[in-house]
């Protein structure tokens, strides 16, 4: 395989975690609230400035991806209590509404407070280095992204699918009056959702703000378009879907740019959106879904 | 142990519930029955919290004492032992037969004994083993009202409650879940069934009560009331 082939896929790869870990969050918080969370995006924000906070204090990499999970769940926690817990009842409209009132609030807020000038991340310089893989090479920072991103997903997919609070979640999402008459704690899965899906989409900031390098207060918004989309490709409120949705269009972005002439790359975006409205044309149940499942 | 007044519930504009009164004692089975829209499943999600009764008083002696339903939150109930097999069966389709059934289990407090109460549920229904790691909604009917029932006995009731266990299933299943819930019964459970199958039901009450309207217009015993004639022409078919 050509060295630049390669360096695609695996650019394409990166990207496509980054769009995959923002997605499965979103996925999970539809599927459990049935609520399209637009603030969500605003969470990858809050990742990479809480990350950028804990780089200048001097806090250790290490600790410091734990702290930026904390600190995602929490402020997931803190939104769903704040503004989605009230709401839930409303109707979908009001809830979308919401979603989107919120994150216009998160956006303002860090405008005010660390201003609208982009910042350096200040990544560790021997990220920026290459690894020689045989005959080809590949930067670090991708590489570290793919792996990171394979654990938080393998550890995602663990609770899930092995553990009572995964099937707790599994359960309130699938049939919520059900759960209910099960002894369920419905408020307390909920926030549990919020924090898993909220840590995760923290995590991406991290990575975001070590793949492109800057940093701004507006940076939320592409990541959580792009989640959308990856959801809709892959079929809104299945982790699975989100997640091959994500790699998907992470692929797919990198290798338009890369294999099409050089004129067309500021098409990028444009692309995308195409791709978006021919699945929603063709299969607007999501690529990766059977059926769609009737909803009681 | 479950003794229920006055109650009145109302649903948007309607005033679904007009002052319902029953109760179920230790060891009995106590049926409800009624038309399409009197009350009876209102009348079952307000005991079980999902519904906030306007007034009344619904007092059932849980695991640690008396709670009035009529305030208690839905994990409250049930970890007091008040269990609802719902309408429709509403099992978890996207989860295998293992998964619903360990959710039953979600709001045990003994989680120790959990595995003999498997060990119980599988014997009542073997089809749940053999169909373990099935997913619900693969389920035939019959299989999935099984699994609700399962799913039920799993969160270790004092009190049962089944909204028509006999809806859409064939005559044949319909006997087959019967059966169970008589088995049930001989064990020592307490028991609220909500049945439109008046004849079935009434075979296995001890108690009864027919709603009209939001009211209890007739109760008594099974026998009485298979032998009322108000009952048999309304609700049992026989020639006016």
């Amino acid at each position: 395989m050509s060295q630049y082939l390669f360096q695609q896929l695996v650019n394409g790869l990166s990207l496509g975690s980054l769009y995959a870990l923002v997605a499965i969050g979103f996925s999970m918080i539809y599927g459990i609230v049935r609520l399209i969370n637009f603030a969500h995006g605003d969470l990858v924000m809050v990742g990479a400035f809480a990350t950028l906070g804990m780089v200048l204090a001097g806090v250790p990499w290490p600790l410091t991806l734990v702290f930026v999970l904390l600190v995602g769940a929490l402020a997931g926690m803190a939104i769903e209590t704040a503004v989605f817990r009230p709401m839930r009842g409303a109707s979908q409209v009001t809830g979308f509404i919401a979603t989107l009132a919120v994150s216009v609030t998160i956006q303002n807020a860090a405008l005010m407070i660390l201003s609208g000038q982009p910042r350096n991340f200040l990544f560790p310089a021997f990220m920026r280095q290459r690894v020689p893989l045989g005959p080809v090479n590949a930067a670090l920072t991708d590489l570290v992204i793919i792996a990171m991103t394979f654990a938080l997903i393998a550890t995602l997919l663990f609770v899930v699918y092995r553990t009572r609070l995964g099937t707790a979640m599994r359960a309130v999402s699938d049939n919520l009056m059900a759960a209910q008459l099960m002894g369920i704690g419905v408020n307390r899965t909920i926030l549990a959702a919020f924090a898993i899906g909220s840590a995760l989409a923290a995590a991406a900031g991290l990575m975001w703000g070590g793949k492109f390098g800057q940093i701004e207060p507006l940076m939320g918004f592409a990541p959580g378009l792009k989640a959308f989309i990856a959801c809709v490709i892959g079929g809104v409120g299945s982790i699975g879907g989100a997640m091959l949705g994500g790699y998907l269009l992470g692929l797919a972005e990198v290798l338009f740019v890369g294999l099409m002439p050089p004129e067309l790359a500021g098409y990028r975006d444009t692309f995308v959106f195409l791709m978006l409205i021919v699945i929603l044309l063709v299969k607007p149940s999501g690529l990766f879904v059977r059926h769609v499942e009737e909803r009681a | 142990m479950l003794e229920v007044r006055d109650l009145h519930v109302v649903r948007g504009a309607t005033h679904v519930l007009q002052g319902v009164s029953l109760e179920v004692c230790a060891g009995e089975t106590a049926a409800l029955l009624g038309a399409n829209g009197a009350g009876k499943s209102t009348t079952l999600q307000t005991l079980s919290g999902l519904l906030r009764p306007r007034s009344g008083t619904a007092v059932f002696q849980g695991v640690d004492g008396p709670i009035d339903l009529a305030r208690a939150s839905p994990e409250a109930i049930v970890r007091q032992g008040l269990v609802q097999c719902p309408e429709g069966r509403q099992i978890f389709r996207s989860l295998t037969v293992t998964e619903n059934l360990a959710m039953g289990a979600y709001a045990r407090r003994d989680r120790a004994s959990a595995g003999a109460a498997f060990a119980q549920v599988h014997a009542l229904f073997p089809v749940l083993k053999e169909r373990a790691n099935a997913l619900g909604g693969v389920l035939s009917g019959g299989e999935q009202m099984m699994l609700a029932i399962g799913r039920g006995l799993l969160a270790a009731p004092r009190l049962l409650l089944l909204d028509e266990p006999s809806l859409g299933l064939a005559p044949q299943m319909v006997e087959r879940i019967f059966d169970v819930i008589e088995t049930l019964k001989r064990g020592g459970a307490t028991i609220l069934l909500v049945e439109q199958n008046a004849a079935i039901a009434l075979e296995i009450a001890d108690r009864a009560y027919v709603l009209e309207n939001g009211r209890v217009a007739i109760s008594g015993s099974g026998q009485e009331l298979a032998a009322d004639d108000r009952v048999r022409q309304a609700y049992l078919g026989a020639p006016a």
